[in-house]
C-alpha cells in the first residue's frame, strides 16, 4: 500500500483546454481584455496516426498556476455556428434548452465586488460586454460570451463555506449515488438524504463539538457568526437552482438589485 | 401523517425556519446542524414571508421524510402525505409519488 | 538489424555533427542509422547569435517531427551552457512537450545533456576539457558541468570565435592543448567540449596516450543515441565510452 495512499495530491486545473477557430479574437478576449498573461504556447504538428493539421496549443493563467489552453488548427475549417446553440466545439439544435446550453461552462474566481465590478468594467469596455450579472444570497457572478461561443464566468463568494455545508454536500453525493438512475428524481433524493441525515448528522455534530469547532450559528446556537469551515475560508459556490433570477438577454443590461451583502 | 422537512443550518436558511417556527402544530427540532421541520399534518410556506430569494428557496429542502413535496414555486412551499392526500386548500393527487417538478419561477 | 532514424537539430554552419556521428554509429554491428538533420541559423557563437539560434528550435522540431525520427539530438552544447545550470533539461522537456502534443513518440536528447550522461556513464567525476572558445564562453562551459557535480581540473579555450573556422581547426592544435593539462586525478578528458571542433580521429590516440578515456560532444552524443536506442555499446574505434560493451578478451583487471 503507497504512502500515498487516501492523500488529495492534485493541485489544480493544470489546463482545460478548448478548440478555437478565430485566435486574434481569443487573445483580445483573454489577454488584452481580462488581462490573463499567455504562459506557454507549443507548436507541433500531428504526427499520430491520424491524419491531423499542424496546430499551435497555447495558454492563459487564470490565478493559482491554473491555466486555460486553446487549439488553433491551421486550415481545419469553422463549424457552422449561424444555426443552433452552443460553440465552435459543440453545437446544439435550436430546440435544445439554453439552461443545458449553458450547463458546461468555466466560472473564474475572484475575491472581492470590487475586483467583481473591475472585471465587469473591462467587459463592458470591450466586444464581449457583460450579459447577465446575478446575485444571489451566497455569490455574486457575471457572465459572457467569448469569441469561440464558450461562457464565461466571473464570480465571488459572498460568505466562507461552512463545515455544515461541507457535511451537506457529502450527504447529497451519497443519496444521488444511491438513487441516480433511470426513473430518479428529486423527491427520491431528498428521501434518500433524510435517512443519511438521520444516521449521520448527529454523530458528525458530536465530532465537530468535540473538535471544539463553534456550532453552527443559526437560530439555536448563541455564537454570532457562522461556523468556519475546518479547512478554512474556501469560497462558496452557490448550487445551481432550478431557474436563475434572469435578466433578459439583450442590449440593455437588466441589472438585479444588488441585495445586502452578508460577510 | 407525521412528517418531516430537513434544513440545513446556514444563515441563507434562516427565513424559512422563522416562518415553521410560527406555524401552528410546527416544531422545528434538531439532528446535527440540520433543522427539523415536523408537523402531524402538511405544511405550507409562504416564500415571500420567508424573505428568501429565488436560489437560496429552491435549494433550501436537505432532506424529506413522510411527506411530498405538492408545491414549491415563486409563491409557497407546500407539503403533502406521500398517500396522495393533499392540504386541505392544496391540489388534490392522484399519484403520490409524483416528481417534482423543476421550479416555476 | 534494428533500423534507427535520428534527427539532428543542428546549427546551421556545423559541419561535424553530420560528420562525425554518423562516422561513429555506422559502426555498429547491430543497427543501421539514417541521419536527417534540421538547421538552425548561426555563424558567429556570441550570446546575441546564440539566442536568436535558440528561437528557432520550434521550427527545427516540426520539421525533424514530420519524418518520424525514433530520437532527435538537439546538437548544441555552448548553446545550452551558456544560458545557465540547468538549461539542457529545461530545454530538452520543450522539445519532448512539443514532440508529445503532437502525438511523436521520438525521444529527445542533447549534445549537453549527452556530455553529462556519458561522463556519468563512465563514472567520471574529475574531468578535464578542450574547448575552442573565447574565455567567457569557455569559463561557462565549466560553471554548466559544475553546477552538474563535476569537478573540472582543468581546461583549455582556443578561442576561436567563427564557427566555420572551428570546424577547421587542426587535430594536432587540439592535442597540443590536451597535453598542456594537467590530467593528474583526473577521470574523463573532454577532448572537443563542442560539436563543432573536430576530434573523432583523435580519440583513440590520445586514450593511448593520456592513460585515461577520453570523450567528445561527438561520442556522448552516439553515446546518447545508442542509450536511447537501447542499443549496446559496441563500438570500435571511438573511445572507451562507446566500446565497454564489446566483446574482448579479457584482460588482467
Amino acid at each position: 500500500m503507497s504512502a500515498l495512499n487516501d492523500k488529495h495530491l492534485v493541485t489544480g486545473v493544470d489546463h482545460v483546454a478548448f478548440p478555437t477557430f478565430d485566435p486574434a479574437a481569443t487573445v483580445r478576449f483573454y489577454r488584452d481584455t481580462l488581462g490573463f498573461p499567455v504562459v506557454h504556447s507549443i507548436c507541433a504538428a500531428g504526427w499520430g496516426p491520424d491524419d491531423h493539421p499542424d496546430f499551435i496549443h497555447f495558454f492563459f493563467d487564470i490565478g493559482h498556476s491554473d491555466r486555460l489552453a486553446f487549439f488553433y488548427y491551421f486550415g481545419l475549417e469553422k463549424p457552422d455556428v449561424s444555426q443552433g446553440k452552443g460553440d465552435v466545439h459543440a453545437r446544439f439544435g435550436a430546440d435544445t434548452p439554453d439552461w443545458f446550453v449553458r450547463s458546461r461552462h468555466l466560472a473564474l474566481h475572484v475575491n472581492s465586488q470590487e475586483h467583481l465590478l473591475e472585471y465587469r468594467r473591462r467587459l463592458d469596455a470591450s466586444e464581449w460586454p457583460v450579459e447577465m450579472q446575478i446575485q444571489h444570497e451566497t455569490i455574486e457572478s457575471i457572465y459572457t460570451h467569448d469569441p469561440n461561443g464558450y461562457m464565461v464566468e466571473v464570480t465571488r463568494a459572498l460568505r466562507p463555506v461552512t463545515a455544515q455545508e461541507d457535511l451537506d454536500a457529502s450527504l447529497t453525493i451519497d443519496a444521488l449515488v444511491d438513487i441516480a438512475g433511470p426513473g430518479a428524481s428529486m423527491d427520491a433524493l431528498l428521501l434518500r438524504k433524510a435517512e443519511l441525515i438521520a444516521a449521520r448528522a448527529e454523530r458528525w455534530q458530536r465530532e465537530q463539538d468535540a473538535a471544539g469547532a463553534a456550532r453552527p450559528s443559526g437560530l439555536a446556537g448563541s455564537s454570532s457568526g457562522p461556523a468556519e469551515s475546518p479547512a478554512g475560508a474556501e469560497l462558496a459556490e452557490a448550487p445551481e437552482g432550478p431557474a436563475l433570477a434572469e435578466a433578459p438577454e439583450g442590449p440593455a443590461l437588466a441589472e438585479v438589485p444588488e441585495g445586502p451583502a452578508r460577510s | 401523517m407525521t412528517g418531516r422537512l430537513f434544513v440545513l443550518d446556514v444563515p441563507e436558511n434562516t427565513g424559512v425556519i422563522k416562518v415553521a417556527r410560527d406555524l401552528p402544530g410546527v416544531t422545528v427540532g434538531q439532528a446535527g446542524p440540520y433543522f427539523v421541520i415536523e408537523s402531524a399534518g402538511p405544511v405550507s410556506i409562504d416564500r415571500r414571508a420567508t424573505g428568501m430569494r429565488h436560489a437560496t428557496w429552491y435549494s433550501c429542502v436537505a432532506g424529506l421524510d413522510g411527506w411530498r413535496i405538492a408545491q414549491w414555486d415563486k409563491d409557497a412551499l407546500r407539503t403533502a402525505d406521500r398517500d396522495g392526500r393533499g392540504f386541505p386548500d392544496g391540489n388534490a393527487t392522484s399519484d403520490g409519488g409524483r416528481p417534482l417538478e423543476g421550479g416555476a419561477a | 538489424m534494428q533500423q534507427v532514424r535520428v534527427g539532428l537539430v543542428v546549427p546551421s554552419s556545423n559541419v561535424t555533427v553530420e560528420t562525425e556521428i554518423p562516422a561513429i554509429l555506422g559502426r555498429h554491428p547491430d543497427a543501421a542509422f539514417s541521419f536527417h538533420a534540421s538547421r538552425m541559423r548561426m555563424a558567429k557563437v556570441s550570446p546575441e547569435q546564440l539566442a536568436a539560434m535558440n528561437a528557432q528550435r520550434e521550427r527545427c522540431v516540426l520539421e525533424l517531427g514530420d519524418a518520424g525520427p525514433d530520437v532527435i539530438l538537439y546538437a548544441c552544447l555552448v548553446a545550452l551552457m551558456a544560458a545557465g545550470p540547468g538549461e539542457h533539461l529545461r530545454v530538452e522537456s520543450l522539445v519532448a512537450e512539443q514532440l508529445a502534443t503532437g502525438g511523436s513518440a521520438a525521444k529527445v536528447r542533447s549534445s549537453a545533456g549527452a556530455l553529462t550522461e556519458a561522463l556519468r556513464g563512465l563514472g567520471a567525476h574529475r574531468v578535464a576539457l578542450v574547448t575552442p572558445y573565447l574565455r567567457p564562453l569557455a569559463e561557462r562551459v565549466v560553471a554548466y558541468l559544475e553546477a552538474e557535480g563535476f569537478a573540472v581540473t582543468g581546461w583549455r579555450a582556443l578561442e576561436v570565435e567563427d564557427n566555420r573556422a572551428v570546424g577547421r581547426i587542426p587535430g594536432d592544435q587540439v592535442l597540443r592543448a590536451a597535453r598542456s593539462l594537467d590530467l593528474t586525478g583526473t577521470d574523463a578528458l573532454i577532448i572537443s567540449a563542442c560539436v563543432q571542433m573536430p576530434s573523432l580521429g583523435l580519440i583513440e590516440a590520445a586514450e593511448e596516450e593520456f592513460g585515461l578515456p577520453v570523450v567528445s560532444a561527438a561520442t556522448a552524443g552516439a553515446y546518447s543515441i545508442l542509450r536511447a536506442s537501447g542499443l549496446p555499446l559496441v563500438i570500435a574505434g571511438a573511445g572507451s565510452l562507446l566500446r565497454s560493451e564489446l566483446a574482448v578478451p579479457a584482460a588482467s583487471a
